[in-house]
């Protein structure tokens, strides 16, 4: 008698885990959508304004500055495609409140790490400039 | 009809996953170019040898990784576990490989700034 009550106890558990688990997936496709969009947003603004800065480096020479830009954007684009996939995985979700509460989480996160990226990168450019400067013999005024 | 759902996840998995490696593979052989060309510039002959080199070294990384992780799959029956072992198998591939790049990068640079070749 016990048992069987255990077992219909057990059926009821599964079954309602099943139903509530698949919130986890909404969660996923709405995450995944934002982030890829963020990091699209994000690259095409920062590589479309470095190029000043590439050409800068490079003294004018148009064909290197622009695919060196170019190498720069993809790395850009795998590390932080591969951040976004990487922190994907959620707790199991039960509620839609609990949803919004992880995405926040996620989505913050996620802009956050952009923006570090984004002034690492301008710091990056930055340095290769005055080292580029420095390798001029003639003295370059840095021009803000 | 589980095991059709395992198929499926698998192979969609290495074309999706080997199809970008592909691409990116491509775009930094085209675009790494002229930046080799510049580094090497009193020994132009170097640059093809050294960017097919850099080229395989990448495809081995990047395609080795992703098929690795494939036997890793094998308990995938659920979207929800097949999203997470995408996410997360592709996801410490790109972050590597991205490190390994601008790794690449800064030894370029290094070697074109500090370097008498």
């Amino acid at each position: 008698m016990l048992t069987y009550k255990s077992y219909i106890m057990e059926e009821i558990i599964n079954t309602s885990e099943i139903v509530q688990e698949a919130i986890n997936v909404k969660a996923y496709l709405i995450y995944l959508p934002i982030a890829l969009l963020l990091t699209v947003l994000v690259a095409s603004i920062l590589f479309k304004n470095s190029k000043i800065f590439m050409l800068d480096i490079f003294h004018g020479r148009e064909e290197i500055a622009l695919s060196t830009n170019r190498l720069f954007e993809i790395g850009f684009y795998l590390m932080n495609v591969g951040l976004a996939l990487f922190i994907l995985r959620m707790k199991d979700i039960f509620t839609h409140q609990e949803m919004v509460e992880h995405l926040s989480l996620k989505i913050g996160g996620f802009c956050v790490f952009l923006g570090i990226m984004v002034f690492l990168n301008l710091y990056m450019f930055f340095r290769g400039k005055r080292k580029s400067s420095q390798h001029v013999s003639q003295g370059n005024t840095v021009e803000l | 009809m589980s095991l059709d759902y395992s198929h499926i996840t698998h192979i969609s998995y290495i074309i999706l996953a080997i199809s970008t490696a592909i691409y990116v593979g491509q775009g930094f052989y085209r675009n790494g170019e002229p930046l080799l060309y510049d580094v090497f510039k009193h020994h132009p002959h170097w640059v093809k040898p050294i960017n097919n080199v850099l080229l395989t070294g990448f495809y081995l990384l990047n395609i080795g990784a992703i098929v690795m992780y494939v036997s890793d799959g094998t308990g995938v029956h659920t979207a929800n576990a097949f999203i997470e072992f995408l996410a997360i198998k592709l996801g410490t591939v790109y972050v590597v490989l991205a490190m390994i790049h601008f790794g690449n990068i800064a030894t370029l640079f290094y070697v074109k700034n500090n370097v008498n070749l």
